[in-house]
This record gives structure tokens, sequence and C-alpha cells, in this order.
């Protein structure tokens, strides 16, 4: 009886293999590997759809919400590269595409889609490495119910911010919900503020920095850079050191606090806390001239090919990225992701207001670009996040801050 | 006879060849290879073989050099031009007998060899470099002295400052005029021993004191360092699970009701799971300990967070010591603390002469396991603070891999993993050699 059923059992699982090798043959099976937990469902539903247009191929999805980028440099060291990679746009595309691990995508149509000036953020000498898919925005998130109960606009200027803060606080209202438990987002900010002082003047500091020539403290008044964030702290929940990003969007959405500083992206969690939210989005000032005034705003995600798949794959891969720019994939990324995509002309009406905001600062054009993603991966995933949190922590002085940044700086560009 | 020596052939082919396969597989090789990567710069993220060469560099550099044509024309079954022509691509994929494969270690290892000998390598050797920045160049690693302010200039003006504050951080750092200014502010209350803000001062007195308070009121702070973290985890860790472990082990090796149930009950947190435990902790630290201390600020702090990795820590060790500790126990013959008991030995003696040498194997092991454990303690760690607040929590193996993964320096990070290895090892064969001396003593 007992060997009758190890037989019967064996070939079961022998069947099973052959039946499972024969079906592996006939579709391919694509690897997509992404970093964005906000849509991780979504992105099944995105996968659905375009398997049910490509039946004879399937995607299979790998979510690596935190530290995505240490988990994918073991596995390209490994040999193991996923077919679709999302990246972090510019410097985490610039060092794949550096050691030559993506592949090239210049010539693909779909390139031609999206807006033009968002290809900057995927170009590394000269030629294209991904597919830019997303804009995202960093500033103020504001609670309009609370800033009309207290009678306070919009502020334009730091002196105007200042003074909201301060009725709001007279108020018993926390002006900003923070989070300093967790370094990204007060990173975020750091960066932010010194791209606003440096303004005109980013792009040739970037370039004399990446030469070994400068410090990060030159395009700035250093002591208004970090009296800015000593501001932040001190119109901050007093708990902020201990609040994380789930405490952050708790105090924001049950309206204790009026503000956040936060990407667009934190917008559909403090939604979903509490649906009655209406919110508006604007840019966070950081001196009294309102033309300095411009939304942080960039491309976030992008998808990029693997050189190292086969043949096969990587076709059916570009297929994908071509799909991508089809109406109705931008719909499921518009509506169900929520996320402003990059195709040119995509439809974004349906959009909520916060999204509409940003979308206006877009056309506009009074936006700075996320400074933060072209500093050296290491600069900006160490020196900068821990720095900005060492110093609201006390931790640390403008002067060290800023000397380990400039440190980490060299280190990376002598490489 | 002869089947005898033939079975312990067998057993020899059967057990220790594999296993000592599988040792060598598995310990021996990568250990001489982190030792290799620990002498080159290696980022984690250049690939061993370079994935394509521009065509010229290819044709002139490689394909000229090499004086072997077996070998160049191995090359170019795997660099294949690609369609423009201008550049040489790694095929990873080949097409071998109608079906695509990935190209074999073997392969790459040829692949890498050959290269190399025409002088292109994408790791550099740089001998003893990295071990030398470890001490050198890293701002974090030892302890170091930084300044610390001790008022935010947007915050409201302190109601008060204390004495020592007041006369160490703010006075010395002041000119005359300032000085006598700022004590003009801040009245000495000979009562409470505190400066009191002086109450109706005006809007633009208010801003110079804030001003100068934000400026001038520091002080120098030993900063602990990944190393002083690690040190501290250490030995809080080894002190007081192991004091905690026998505590519990005496206890309910007494006759009191329950102490199965008890038992299980100190032993349950080693059961779980260090994320779940972690994720439970920071529940109680947000919502339980501000209400038992009165300090809001546990796991966020720079000041506290360590001290609260160290209590998580030893709340989820000390069960598995106590099972240590009782298991000696319960090995010492019962006859000597009766016969001790006899002779007039009160509660406390028994304890200090008997129970407490013959405990010395178990306190051998014990001690050995939580000075290891707490040296290259990672999960726990990096589950409740990710190393945070700053770099506060940071010990040396979550250094590493943050400049493994988050800076991109694999040698460096592997120099220091081999830093910490002979750490631990020199730690841990001091006191295997003195506890055992003590142990031979009795």
């Amino acid at each position: 009886m007992k060997r009758l059923v190890m037989r019967t059992l064996c070939l079961v699982l022998l069947l099973g293999l052959v039946v499972g090798g024969i079906s592996a043959e006939q579709k391919v099976r694509l690897n997509l590997f992404f970093y964005k937990q906000e849509i991780v469902s979504q992105m099944k539903e995105l996968t659905d759809a375009f398997s049910a247009k490509y039946p004879n191929i399937e995607i299979s999805l790998e979510i690596v919400p935190n530290e995505s980028m240490a988990v994918l440099r073991t596995r390209m060291a490994g040999g193991n590269a996923p077919d679709i990679i999302q990246l972090q746009s510019y410097a985490s595309v610039f060092e794949f595409a550096r050691a030559g691990w993506l592949a090239d995508l210049s010539k693909e149509p779909v390139m031609k889609k999206v807006v033009p000036a968002t290809l900057n953020s995927v170009t590394y000498k000269g030629k294209q490495y991904a597919l830019p898919m997303d804009v995202a925005g960093i500033g103020i998130i504001y609670n309009k119910d609370l800033f009309a109960k207290y009678g306070v606009k919009p502020p334009t200027t730091f002196s105007e911010l200042k003074s909201v803060c301060a009725t709001l606080k007279a108020k018993g209202v926390t002006p900003f919900a923070s989070m300093f438990k967790v370094n990204w987002s007060v990173g975020h900010f750091l960066s932010m503020v010194h791209t606003t002082l440096a303004g005109e003047k980013l792009l040739p500091w970037l370039e004399k920095m990446n030469q070994g020539k400068a410090s990060f403290a030159d395009p700035v008044n250093v002591k208004q850079l970090f009296s800015i964030l000593d501001f932040y702290k001190a119109n901050s929940d007093p708990n902020a050191a201990e609040m994380d990003w789930n405490e952050q969007q708790a105090a924001f959405a049950g309206g204790k606090a009026a503000m956040m500083v936060q990407g667009l992206w934190s917008y559909g969690a403090a939604k979903s806390t509490n649906p009655k939210l209406n919110c508006g989005f604007i840019p966070f000032p950081c001196t009294d001239d309102p033309k300095d005034t411009k939304l942080f705003a960039d491309v976030d995600s992008t998808f990029a090919l693997s050189a190292t798949s086969s043949r096969e794959r990587l076709k059916a891969a570009k297929l994908f990225l071509e799909w991508l720019a089809s109406p109705e994939a931008i719909k499921i990324w518009v509506e169900r992701c929520k996320l402003v995509p990059t195709f040119k002309g995509a439809d974004v009406k349906s959009m909520d207001q916060p999204f509409q905001d940003l979308v206006y600062y877009l056309n506009s054009g009074r936006t700075n670009p996320w400074a933060f993603a072209m500093y050296p991966v290491a600069v900006w995933e160490d020196a900068t996040k821990n720095g900005a949190q060492e110093y609201l922590l006390g931790r640390k002085t403008p002067e060290q801050v800023i000397a380990y940044i400039d440190e980490v700086w060299r280190r990376e560009i002598a490489k | 006879m002869t089947g005898k020596k033939w079975s312990r052939v067998l057993y020899f082919i059967l057990f220790v060849l594999p296993a000592l396969a599988l040792y060598g597989t598995f310990f021996i090789k990568p250990f001489v290879e982190g030792i290799q990567y620990s002498f080159t710069d290696w980022n984690g993220v250049v690939p061993e073989i370079p994935l394509s060469f521009e065509r010229g560099q290819f044709e002139r550099d490689v394909l000229g050099k090499l004086r072997d044509t077996h070998k160049a024309d191995y090359l170019r079954r795997f660099y294949v031009l690609d369609e423009e022509g201008g550049v040489y691509r790694l095929t990873t994929w080949i097409e071998e007998r109608g079906r695509e494969r990935q190209i074999t270690q073997w392969e790459r290892n040829r692949i890498k060899g050959i290269l190399k000998s025409v002088g292109i390598s994408s790791i550099r050797f740089i001998g003893l470099e990295n071990f030398k920045n470890i001490f050198r160049t890293d701002l974090r690693f030892l302890p170091r002295k930084e300044r610390v302010y001790l008022h935010n200039e947007f915050s409201d003006l302190p109601s008060s400052i204390g004495t020592r504050e007041m006369r160490r951080d703010l006075i010395p750092h002041l000119s005359n005029e300032e000085r006598s200014f700022v004590e003009s502010c801040y009245v000495f209350d000979e009562a409470a021993r505190i400066y009191r803000l002086r109450a109706g001062l005006e809007a633009g007195e208010r801003e110079r004191l804030g001003r100068i308070l934000s400026a001038k009121m520091y002080r120098d702070r030993l900063i602990p360092g990944v190393v002083g973290f690690t040190a501290f985890f250490t030995v809080c860790n080894v002190i007081f699970a192991n004091l905690l472990g026998l505590v519990l082990a005496l206890a309910l090796d007494t006759r009191i009701r329950l102490r199965n149930v008890l038992r299980s009950c100190f032993f349950l947190p080693n059961v779980l799971s260090l994320i779940v435990v972690a994720f439970m902790w920071s529940f109680v630290f947000r919502l339980i300990f501000p209400k038992l201390t009165g300090i809001d600020i546990w796991l966020g702090s720079p000041e506290l967070a360590p001290v609260a990795v160290v209590i998580v820590s030893v709340w989820q060790a000390c069960g598995y010591y106590m099972v240590i500790y009782l298991a000696g126990l319960q090995t010492i013959p019962q006859d000597l603390v009766e016969a001790a008991e006899v002779d007039g030995a009160s509660w406390w003696q028994r304890l200090r002469h008997v129970k407490l040498p013959l405990l010395l194997p178990a306190f051998t092991i014990c001690l050995f396991l939580t000075l290891a454990n707490s040296l290259k303690c990672f999960d726990l760690i990096y589950a409740l603070t990710g190393g945070g607040p700053g770099y506060a929590t940071t010990s040396i193996v979550i250094d590493i891999y943050n400049n493994a993964y988050l800076q991109n320096q694999f040698g460096y990070a592997t120099a220091k993993a081999i830093l910490l290895c002979l750490i631990i090892m020199a730690v841990t064969g001091l006191q295997l050699f003195l506890t055992k001396r003590k142990e031979i003593e009795l």
C-alpha cells in the first residue's frame, strides 16, 4: 500500500515536471523588479492587462520596497538580473548604465512618446537607458479645510510661511506633520532647501562638485540653509523624532497637523485614511522672493531593461515598454496607480486637486530639478539623509554635515 | 578485523568526505575569497568581466595584444559586434545545439583569465589601503568628539536654564557685552539653583537673545561611534542577559508552583521571530513606555535608542540562557547541596560556595554565546531602529552592510568584516582561555 502511494506520488511529480517544462517552453516569462510599495496591487493589474493582450508573455512581479538598490546589486553580481527593472531617475540609472548592465533604448520608438524634458533623467553619455515613467513633486501638502477654518492663505514666501505657522501654533494646530525617525524624508527636505537656495547656481555647482572642485556649502548660505531646518523642526510635533511614515500620515489625515512636507505619493495614503480630506499642493518657500518659490519636481521612477537578458526576452520586454504608452496602460497608470505619467498628451483630468496643482507647476515651468537624484548614490543614500537626520536630532553641526557630504562625494568621484 | 577496517573507510567516504567538501565550498572558499576582496577596491556594481567594449578598444587593446589565436577566437565567440557595429557586447546567452543557454561560471572564469592576461580587469588590487582607511578616514567608526548646539533659533526661548548649561556651555563662549546682556535677561534663582527668564522682554531683546543662545550655547560631546556603540551593546548585553538568565534559572529551580508554565513563558520570546519582536517593541516604546517613564521619545532619541535596543535584546535572549543555566543547575548533585545545608550553610553560602562554582561550565558557554552574538548583532537592531537615528545604534555589522550596499564599497566592507572576525575570535578566545583556566583551578 505504502509503496503504491509512493509510486503514484512520484509519477504525479514527474508528470508535473514534464507538463511544467512544456508550458514553460511556449511562454516567455519576464521578471519585473520594482520598488514602489504604494502600487503593489496596481502593478498586478497593469501586467495582467498586458498579458491579456499578449497571452504568450507572462510577467512575474517582484517587489522590494526598502533598500531595493542593495538587493538589485546582489542580483546583478550573482548574474541573475531581472528583465525589467524599476529604477529611480538619474543616479541609479547612471550607476547601472555605467557598469553596462542596462540595454540601450535610444532607438526605441516609445522614447519619442515621452515629454522630451524628462529624458535628461535617463540619458547617460548621450544614450537613453531607461523609460521615464512618472513625474512626482515634493512640497507642502496642506489641508485646505484647516487653512480656511483658521483664515490663513497658502504661503508664497518664507515670511508668509512663518506667519502661517505662528497662527496655526497659536490655535493649537501643529503646523507640520513630520517624520524624523526615518532618514529619507528629512534628506529630501535638506536637498530641497539646498536646491531652492542654490537656484540658478545648481547645475554649474553640480558639475564642479563632480570634478572635485567644490563643496556642498558653495552655492548656498549655510546659515540660512540650516536655519530653515531649525524652523522646520521648531514647527513640527515635539514627538517627531518618534514618528515614521504611518504616524505622519495619521497626524495629517486626522487633522492634528495642517501641513506635511512630503512627496505627492503620500497623498494617496493620507486620503485613504481619511477620504474626506481636502488638500492642495504648493512648493516650500525658502526665501522672501516669490519668484524663487519653485516646486521640487522631477521624474521619479523609470523602467530599464537588463542587457543580460536573452534576445527573446529582451524583445518581449521592449514590447511591454511600447505597450505602456498605449491609452489603456496610461489609464491604469493614472486612475489606479495615481501617478502623473510622462507621456505626451496623457489625460490627467480625472486626478485629484493636488495632482492638478503639480501639473500646473510643471506646465508653467516653475520647477526645480531633483538635485538629490543627481548626487552620487552613496552621497544621497548615506551622507545627505543621515546628515539631515543627525542635524535635526542635535547630533551634528552644519559644518560636520557638510564635511561628511563633501568627503563621501570626493570618494565617489575618485572611483 | 578487515570488516571493521572497511567500515571505517566507508564511513570516511560516506560522511567525512562530503562534510569536508561542504565545509570547503561553503566556509573556506568564501572566507579566502573574502580575504582576497578585502585587498581590492571592488565597488560591488562593476561586473567581473566587462559587458561591452568600444570597437576600437577591443580590437586594439584586446585582440591586438593576444598572441594566441585560440584565445582570440574564444573571446570572439562571446563578444559579438552589435547591429550598429560600434560596440562589442558580451552575449551572456549563447545558442548551442538549437537551444539558448546562459554562459557558465567556467566560461566566465576563462574569459576573465584571458582578459587579465592583456591587463584588463575590473577590480584593482590596492593592498592594505582598506584596512588603513578604517582607522584613518572613516568618520564614524571610532569614537570622536563632536559639537552639539543646545538651542534652536526658531523655538521659544527656554523659560529657564540650568546652572551647568549656563556656566559651562554658554558663559565661557560669550564676549563681555553679550555676557552682561544674557545675565540681565536670565536672573539667577538662588532657591531653585537655576537661571530664570525675566518677564517683560521686548521683541528686539528676545530676538537678540535667541540669536545668542542658538549660536553660542554648545558643548563638545564624545560620540561613541560604531565601535563605541558595539562595545556598549556587548557589555550591557553580556552582563544583563547572563544575570537575568541566572536569576530566572535560580528562581525556577525551586519547587514553586507553575514552574513549568513559567519556564515556557520566559523562553517564549526566544521562539518569536525577530521581526515580530521588533514590531511589538516599537509599539511598546511608543505607546506604553512614555506613560511608565514620563520620557516621550525612546527609539527616536540618539541618547536613549541604544538603551532601548539593549532592553529588547536582553528580554529576547535571557530565556535562552535561563535554559542553559537550568540544565547546569540540575546536574549539580543534590547530596552536595544537602550536605552543605546540614553543615549549617545559609542560602547565600550555598549559592556562593556550592552552586555557582559548579555552574562554571554553563557560565563558560553562556558567556561565549552572549559575547559572540552581541558582537555580530544585526537583525534585531536593523528591524528595530535600522541603525538610526543617525548612527546612534549602528553596530559594526550594520556599518559593514551600509558600506557594502548603501555606499558601494564592497572591498572596504569586506576588510571591515575580516577585522570584525578577528576581533570576535580574539575576544571569545581570550574569554574561553580565562574561564577554562578557572574551571580547571576548581
